[in-house]
């Protein structure tokens, strides 16, 4: 025993304690001071925390009036809360492991943008640009756009999208990181040999989120008016950042409203089983007197059948359970109904210039829509066939030019 | 040039002058950018090292770290490869996993540096054992005279 400076020890094992007792008690505003630093400093963008405590001890941390600014347009924010309480597994620090044992959010806005590719953004296409070096920054929205991505219903119910289940069990997106200068992609070099060490693990994972009183913006591919989200609440389950390593399922549950209008909303459940090469995903269900006009601008991203009416007005109703099972999609029923639909058909995404002449106004329109596994998913002439469909159309306009339908047109007729 | 060697040899015994100059060797040779580094100062901190050593060893190290840079990934890579298994396991244990030692260069830059510093320590203690024994010897003679 000889060996060790005694005194050394003693001062190492008293800065150590000091920072694990002490540091609730001690002022939180440097730690708040340093947090918004680093935080900013690997964001590449303004980070603000109006009260920040941390107890190490208990493994808590809470955060009060966040704030990230966009770093592609300062003049907005990405993510707003006004609370953000984190309980973590300190054990699993050690491990090289994030474990969030809790996270709670209160009053957060966040703000996602629609991609071309229909997948939802965390952030702006500008601040990937900015972000080239900043591979923090590429994390934080992997880890959002993974949970946007996996439980977007939008995105699982869009027919002819066969990409879902590849989406669903491979979350490794490649970001190609554009450098300012030449606009060329960089890559991380490492120099020499690095063993692959086996990640049976996520490297993050949250047990448990729960939000509420959340506000979301989801903007359209396109568009500069976003879909409103209001009072979002809910939670999610084993979120971890690579599912198919995780035993346990994502399961997500959030309500809310859509726009202002309190008769406007929608609930889902939702789970999302990848592990080990399944693919296994159920979401129920319901919106509520939706404006058409504003989700069919996200939809139309994902489907060609929106484009074809120009939708001025009608509110949108349905209910129903979508399920993937062992990767095949189980049949079921979705139950639609539009209110007060108005549209005007749209003849030249089809190549029919006659449909031009089609209106309808102040329509009632439902349908038991039958969902399986065949192409495109979603069969509304089945539902046709079989009569599940019950339609009560007003004010029905067709004008008819014969010179746009060609001089062989009413040849059968008379 | 007998104080001077007082100054330096200070009381320890060679063996603790060698294992400080060894380390402080290793010290230098390993990289400041790596994990391990942060690790082994802590421990020369703690343990009763002789300090003007280590800071000899570690300048020593320094430059010689030079040299030996070249082969920190050859022999970091065939470390690795000859039992992937064993440096799987291991290298995912708590704790062990921050010290990068499934890169090459950080696991060759280890094991040269440990190996330095084992051949220092090899060549320094019969030296410094040697030169006591002759200090000794040396002091004892002017005493009886």
């Amino acid at each position: 025993m000889k060996f060790i400076r005694w005194p050394i020890v003693s001062l190492l094992l008293f800065a150590l304690l000091i920072g694990f007792f002490m540091t609730g008690y001690l002022s939180n505003s440097k730690i708040k001071n340093d947090f918004e630093y680093y935080s900013s400093d690997a964001l590449n963008t303004i980070v603000k925390v109006g009260k920040l405590d941390l107890n190490i001890y208990h493994s808590y941390l809470r955060m009060e009036n966040i704030i990230i600014i966009d770093p592609g347009n300062k003049s907005r924010f990405a993510f707003s809360a006004k609370s953000i309480d984190l309980k973590a597994d300190v054990s699993k620090f050690f491990e090289k492991r994030i474990v969030l044992r809790e996270a709670r959010i209160h009053n957060g806005a966040l703000i996602l943008r629609q991609t071309k590719k229909g997948r939802f953004a965390f952030l702006s296409k500008r601040a990937y640009q900015m972000s080239e070096y900043e591979p923090t920054i590429i994390k934080i929205n992997k880890i959002l756009t993974w949970t946007a991505d996996h439980l977007n219903p939008i995105k699982i119910f869009s027919p002819g999208n066969n990409q879902i289940l590849n989406e669903a069990t491979n979350t490794n997106y490649n970001f190609d990181i554009k450098t300012l200068k030449n606009n060329s992609s960089t890559q991380i070099v490492v120099r020499g040999y690095e063993l692959k060490l086996p990640n049976d693990y996520p490297d993050f994972l949250a047990k448990l989120i729960s939000f509420a009183n959340c506000n979301i913006d989801l903007y359209p591919f396109g568009r500069d008016k976003p879909l409103k989200l209001r009072n979002v609440s809910g939670k999610i389950f084993e979120l971890s950042s690579r599912p198919q390593k995780h035993p346990k399922p994502v399961t997500f549950l959030a309500n809310g409203f859509v726009g202002n209008n309190p008769h406007s909303w929608f609930n889902i459940a939702a789970r999302t089983d990848v592990y080990s090469g399944r693919t296994n995903i159920v979401i129920d269900f319901a919106v509520s007197n939706v404006f058409l006009p504003d989700i069919l601008s996200i939809a139309n991203v994902y489907t060609s059948y929106a484009r074809m009416l120009d939708i001025e007005n009608g509110y949108f109703t349905a209910r129903g359970h979508f399920e993937i099972k062992n990767g095949k999609i189980v049949p079921s029923s979705v139950y639609c109904r539009l209110d007060n639909f108005t549209a005007q058909a749209i003849g030249e995404t089809t190549g029919q210039k006659w449909l031009n002449s089609l209106s309808i106004s102040n329509a009632f329109l439902e349908a038991v829509i039958p969902v399986n596994d065949k192409k495109p998913y979603f069969h509304f002439e089945t539902a046709f066939e079989q009569d599940n469909i019950n339609t009560k159309i007003h004010n029905l306009k067709i004008k008819i030019k014969p010179s746009d339908l060609g001089g062989d047109m009413f040849n059968d007729i008379f | 040039m007998f104080s001077l060697f007082k100054f330096i040899y200070g009381n320890p015994s060679p063996t603790r002058l060698a294992a400080s100059f060894a380390l402080g060797a290793m010290l230098g040779v390993i990289s400041t950018q790596s994990p391990v580094w942060l690790v082994l100062f802590i421990l020369i901190i703690v343990f009763r090292t002789h300090i003007i050593s280590v800071i000899i060893g570690y300048l020593s190290g320094k430059l010689f770290a030079v040299m030996l840079s070249g082969f920190y990934v050859p022999i970091g890579k065939s470390i690795l490869i000859s039992n992937k298994t064993f440096w799987q396991n291991l290298l995912i244990k708590p704790f062990i996993c921050y010290l990068n030692l499934n890169k090459a260069e950080v696991m060759g830059n280890l094991i040269v540096a440990v190996i330095f510093s084992i051949i220092l320590f090899i060549l320094i203690f019969p030296t410094l054992f040697f030169l006591k024994n002759l200090v000794l010897q040396k002091y004892k003679q002017r005493q009886l005279l």
